[in-house]
């Protein structure tokens, strides 16, 4: 296509030889020239437009001007079409912003490390909604995130335009274990007495029946021959013993306790990650127990950062309350009850004692178990950076 | 040897074909029309024969002459010896 607006001109006249060589001896670039039962037809460009009309003038020529034909004339037609060029440029802004400012960050690869701790840590380092992608340095937040968080054995962090996306990879998260291949020994974690021993590979410190003291060795990697040559292994086998824990639990006859009101709902529309209220309303001066869902809109099953947040706030008042003796015990019952599920859960309760203690203001039970369970933790033979998490 | 050739100044005349004639100078048209062509060279006369003739000019003292050519004479100013081509 051409680019330079050409004009196409048809002329007529007497002196039309000396018209041809007046254009020809000018630096008018004409192509096209055709001349034709005495019409003489041509194109030059339009910039030298005034120049031909002027040599037409001189010598008596009837000049017809037939067309513009260019790019630049089809664009020209829509000059004074603000509209266009205000709407070019703010397409171009937009484009420019959504492309350089961080609309959404995804985190991948984590398991037990949450979402939110992650976030909260690149937000730390200035990684957040909003942000200019250009002004952050995404390698020394890397660094910074894997130093942050311990559980991180390696972070990774790009962007893909407005999306900024995090590959993390997390340690292996076995309690206490140590990597197979590295020398260990198993010792006690607590004082016990040993009721049974089952001993997979090493060389068994205790006897069943036994008392050990925490730090205790149970069983050994290191083996010693008759030679006293030692030789170092991955001790392997499963001590269970019998020790005592000890708990309070106290609860106050006066308490304040939430008293709920009513539910308020609100939405918002997230959009790529900024929330915009849907609403017209007081900032909020309650307290209230706050719930949100998240509905983002779908094309043809794939999820647009775009969606309706639905959130709920159950308002509450706190009101000051006087148990009674039986309800406070009724609550200290339901504590140790919650206490025993999620901590002895993998143990056995021998015994429970519980010892009450009544005062003018509370209720204290005082709960000694003996449990059963298994008291043995792995601590490698040579201790170095880290003891007790498996490395890749 | 004249001082045009001395200097390479002379015309320099190009055929593609039937289809194109470049004339590197040309000083001035005497005549043009649809089949004819009658060009100053200085000190050449080019007349060109033909059909559809058109003429692009790209201001560089030169013509591009194109079309059906079929024939191309040239002769000396002044005098009247001629050359067909």
């Amino acid at each position: 296509m051409k680019i330079r607006r050409i004009v196409s001109f048809t002329a007529r006249g007497t002196r039309l030889t000396e018209f041809i060589n007046a254009v020809h001896e000018s630096d008018i670039i004409c192509i096209s020239q055709r001349c034709s039962h005495g019409e003489y037809s041509g194109k030059i460009y339009y910039t030298d437009l005034e120049k031909l009309k002027k040599e037409a003038l001189k010598y008596r020529i009837d000049m017809y001007l037939e067309q513009y034909n260019s790019g630049v004339y089809k664009v020209m037609r829509y000059r004074a079409r603000y509209g266009i060029v205000i709407g070019m440029v703010f397409t171009a802004f937009f484009i420019l912003a959504m492309s350089n400012i961080a609309l959404r960050i995804e985190v991948n690869g984590n398991s037990y490390v949450s979402d939110s701790e992650i976030l909260e840590a690149l937000e730390d380092n200035g990684i957040k909604h909003g942000a200019f992608i250009p002004f952050l340095d995404l390698s020394l937040a890397e660094f910074e995130v894997k130093r942050a968080i311990e559980d991180l054995t390696w972070v990774a962090i790009r962007n893909r335009g407005g999306k900024i996306i995090v590959d993390v990879k997390e340690f292996e998260h076995n309690e206490g274990s140590v990597h197979s291949n590295i020398p260990c020994n198993i010792v006690s974690v607590r004082d016990a007495q040993i009721v049974s021993v089952r001993l997979h590979r090493g060389q068994c410190e205790v006897a069943e029946g036994s008392a050990v003291a925490k730090g205790d060795v149970l069983i050994s990697g290191i083996q010693v021959n008759d030679q006293n040559d030692f030789t170092v292994a991955h001790a392997e086998g499963e001590i269970i013993g019998d020790y005592v824990e000890k708990e309070k639990f106290i609860r106050f006859f006066e308490s304040e306790k939430k008293e709920y009101t009513k539910k308020i709902r609100k939405s918002y529309l997230d959009f790529f990650g900024f929330r915009i209220p849907l609403f017209i309303g007081n900032r909020r001066d309650f307290n209230a127990d706050y719930s949100e869902k998240t509905d983002f809109f779908t094309v043809f099953d794939h999820e647009l950062p775009i969606g309706i947040v639905s959130a709920q706030y159950d308002v509450y008042d706190f009101v000051t309350s006087v148990d009674t003796e039986e309800r406070t015990a009724e609550y200290l019952e339901e504590q140790i009850y919650l206490y025993e599920k999620n901590f002895f859960e993998m143990c056995e309760i021998i015994d429970r004692k519980i010892e009450k203690q009544k005062y003018d203001d509370r209720l204290e039970y005082d709960v000694t178990y003996v449990v059963r369970g298994s008291i043995g933790t792995e601590k490698p033979v040579f201790p170095g950076k880290k003891e007790n998490r498996s490395e890749d | 040897m004249n001082g045009k050739e001395i200097f390479a100044l002379g015309t320099n005349i190009q055929i593609y074909d039937n289809r194109k004639v470049v004339l590197s100078s040309c000083k001035r048209i005497v005549e043009y029309n649809d089949i004819y062509l009658k060009a100053d060279l200085g000190g050449l006369m080019a007349e060109i024969w033909g059909r559809e003739l058109c003429v692009n000019d790209f201001n560089k003292e030169g013509i591009d002459v194109y079309g059906h050519i079929e024939s191309v004479v040239l002769s000396e100013i002044p005098g009247r010896k001629k050359t067909f081509i």
